[in-house]
């Protein structure tokens, strides 16, 4: 049987013009493809990537163009196509507009808010020098993220409840306001005190991200500029943030996320929105119209989600654009 | 010499040759199947039930299989609390079904849409060939109106186990204390009997009233109690109505006064766990959560207050029940089972519904356990639940009531906060804000 190495192996003046073709063949086909049995390793993984990963973005996406409804059987098919139609609708909705707008202003304040805090946070425990002590705080700054939200939220309705929460308790008796808000109840703080909730639980993500990227700068670039007089805030801004480039890009794409909706919003709040809707976001009103109400409207439903899914890589590509360096 | 290592080659034909071996035995045909949905000789037939987790905490419905598996040698039910519909639902769509049985089902949310998606089925004929003990006496015995709410074009979609029905829940203590010793029966006695607690309690944490925050149990049952039809021809509230229009300003009187928490009921559960809260109209079962937590002799459980004493449709009430998914493998046997573990003859699993505090839905559980066994003695204000939801009309048949609520939730938040807009504004409001979203609902 001829094999590669076997034809290797022949000077090229002695092989036959067969051997010759075969070999001209393998080559080409080495030089395109590799090694085919990589392929077969790689398939099971590919296999599932595409059923559950592929499949659902280009169903999703079909579905963006169609008038599918859950409850009606005959829309489910490539029949219901209705070209823009969603699209169409989406631009005269006003709950849209509006919870894309609630949407954008969460995540103007989410982003900024969790990434100063953890970034904070993480500079801090970096300057603890005993390393136990480095490990609690790093324990303790990542137990939101750990926490089962159901737990956390119930925690959190005690802290926020108007009459007996812990909060209003210290607002009043503590700090002496006589009308505290109603954190959970009022359409003009409910944002707020779920914009406070998500930042918490995330926040130990980040600075654990934050906390490997300082740990991996030079401690002799701190030395260096130690003896040169480089204070706090100069070691600061001169070393760690330019060293923490490639992290700010992986902490900025992730949280575009958010533009969406977050879990404890729909712990908090159910999916109703908030009180008076105040707390509707684009992802949330997608769920409510694709699970929720009516004939569930999954088709519409998945026609905002595509709209967030483009704003969501937009944004991406822009941090990724501003931030780009040779690591990320 | 022996090789103990695989070379390169031995071992691509080796793993060739097993690849091979195993596309073979898969391709093996099959030992040949049973009739379709029948199990092999001697095997049992599983019946598996798809449950919402928090009604097997509630309900002993693991039991109750087990029961119905001691008495059926062919049969295993297995109560499963997956609570995956999406992959039921796919199962239905492709005609190859794991499941019989699925709930719960709240007919008011989901017997339309369950229905149109080709979930569930009809079970008349099911239970009328049933051998069941209490199968044949099952349709007659269960409550008329509770029956009406099961059903769906005339045909029977879901067994109910216990029905809910929006209630008025008080505390004894308190009220007496304001020296009011009977439930309100209309709005004006339950503003007064309200504020007859905020004056005399002394305790400015205690909310003499509460409502929950949903439009069934809020506005929803104030306007279903003060209006003899409270639904349109269109299935919807009959909004634009004058009793409507003073459910509303009746519901803001009591929040401005602060009867009521912020909104009629920011924050009620919380105070209600505390024992803050003197009264709260709401399922029947939340005031038996409230005897859970506070003592028996501290809650009783009444009709609703409403608009003019004697009038009314009565409440809002709906079934909690399980169907039979369409296309399932076992629809007898699981109908079998549902009347045997919930129909009228198994007096233990309706004394156990009663004692978790859920109404029953057979006539025959009150004229024979509630009215008359002296241990159900405290459980009988479920007899008047049970005259009230007799005269109580069904919720009509449609998918509005998430439209309706959403509407609701936004609008009754701004009317509370905002003294110039008027009850007529805010009715017109959640009038048109449902019409434009069931609007969207119509097929182009």
């Amino acid at each position: 049987m001829t094999t590669m190495q076997n034809v290797e192996r022949v000077p090229a003046q002695q092989r036959s013009a067969w051997r010759e073709f075969l070999y001209q063949v393998r080559t080409l086909r080495s030089q395109r493809w590799g090694n085919l049995w990589g392929y077969v390793f790689v398939a099971p993984a590919l296999i599932l990537y595409l059923i559950f990963q592929a499949w659902p973005i280009v169903r999703g996406f079909y579905m963006a163009f169609s008038d599918y409804r859950w409850i009606i059987p005959e829309t489910h098919g490539w029949s219901s196509f209705n070209g823009l139609a969603n699209f169409r609708e989406m631009a005269q909705d006003e709950t849209f507009w509006r919870s894309l707008w609630i949407a954008v202003k969460f995540t103007l304040f989410y982003v900024p808010a969790t990434l100063i805090l953890a970034l904070f946070v993480a500079v801090m425990i970096s300057k603890v020098k005993n390393s136990k002590l480095a490990g609690f705080y790093r324990v303790v700054s990542y137990l939101p993220v750990i926490l089962p939200v159901p737990v956390a939220m119930v925690v959190w309705r005690s802290i926020y409840h108007n009459e007996f929460g812990y909060l209003n308790h210290f607002l009043e008796r503590v700090i002496g306001i006589g009308d505290p808000p109603n954190w959970l109840g009022s359409p003009q703080w409910a944002l707020t005190a779920v914009l406070i909730v998500t930042v918490w639980m995330s926040f130990g993500q980040q600075a654990l991200l934050f906390l490997i990227g300082i740990y991996n700068i030079n401690i002799e670039q701190y030395e260096a500029a130690a003896l040169d007089g480089a204070g706090g805030w100069a070691q600061f801004r001169h070393i760690t943030m330019p060293g923490l480039k490639p992290i700010f890009v992986i902490v900025l794409v992730l949280s575009a996320g958010v533009l969406g909706t977050t879990v404890e919003m729909m712990v908090l709040f159910n999916t109703g929105g908030g009180p008076a809707e105040a707390v509707l976001t684009t992802g949330l009103y997608a769920f409510r119209t694709a699970f929720e109400v009516g004939d569930m409207r999954m088709g519409y439903a998945a026609a905002m989600s595509l709209v967030l899914g483009v704003i969501s890589m937009l944004l991406s590509g822009i941090v990724f654009r501003l931030l780009r360096t040779e690591r990320a | 010499m022996l090789h103990r290592s695989l070379s390169r080659r031995q071992f691509l034909k080796t793993t060739a040759l097993t690849g091979a071996g195993l596309a073979l035995v898969a391709c093996a045909p099959a030992v040949a199947p049973a009739a379709e949905g029948q199990p092999s000789g001697g095997e049992k037939k599983e019946v598996r039930v798809m449950l919402s987790s928090w009604a097997v905490n509630e309900v002993p419905f693991d039991q109750m299989a087990q029961e119905f598996n001691a008495n059926h040698g062919d049969i295993e039910v297995k109560i499963d609390s997956s609570d995956d519909t999406t992959k039921l639902v796919a199962q239905v769509a492709s005609g190859k079904v794991d499941w019989s049985g699925y709930g719960i089902i709240s007919p008011f949310l989901d017997i339309v849409a369950n229905v149109s998606s080709g979930l569930i089925q009809p079970m008349d004929e099911l239970i009328s060939v049933s051998t069941e003990e209490g199968a044949t006496t099952l349709m007659e015995d269960m409550i008329p109106s509770v029956r009406a709410d099961a059903s769906y074009e005339d045909k029977l979609y879901i067994i109910p186990y216990s029905f809910e029905n929006i209630t008025f829940n008080w505390r004894n203590d308190y009220f007496g204390a304001a020296g009011v010793s009977e439930a309100p029966r209309t709005w004006d006695a339950w503003y007064e009997a309200a504020s007859a607690i905020k004056a005399t309690s002394g305790d400015a944490e205690l909310i003499p009233t509460s409502f929950v925050g949903a439009l069934w149990t809020d506005a929803g049952a104030l306007i279903a109690s003060a209006l003899e039809q409270p639904y349109t021809s269109e299935g919807l509230l009959d909004w634009m109505s004058e009793e409507a229009i003073a459910a509303l300003e009746f519901y803001r009187k009591m929040v401005a006064e602060e009867l009521t928490p912020p909104h009629g009921f920011d924050g009620w559960f919380e105070s209600f766990q505390r024992g803050k809260v003197a009264s709260v109209q709401a399922q029947s079962s939340r005031g038996v959560w409230g005897q859970n937590i506070h003592g028996k002799d501290k809650w009783t459980t009444s009709v609703i207050p409403t608009m003019r004493e004697g009038t009314g449709s009565g409440t809002v009430y709906w079934g909690n029940g399980l169907g039979v998914v369409n296309k399932a493998p076992y629809p007898q046997e699981v109908v079998d089972f549902y009347v045997f573990a919930f129909g009228p003859a198994n007096t233990n699993f309706q004394k156990a519904v009663i004692q978790s505090g859920k109404t029953p839905v057979y006539n025959s559980s009150y004229d024979q356990i509630i009215n008359v066994e002296a241990e159900f003695e405290a459980y009988r204000w479920m007899s008047g639940m049970r005259d009230d939801v007799t005269n109580s009309l069904p919720v009509p048949r449609n998918t509005f009531y998430l439209i309706q609520h959403n509407a609701y939730a936004k609008r009754i938040v701004e009317f509370t906060d905002d003294p110039t807009m008027t009850a007529e504004q805010c009715a017109q409001l959640i009038f048109d804000d449902s019409m434009a979203e069931i609007e969207k609902q119509q097929v182009q």
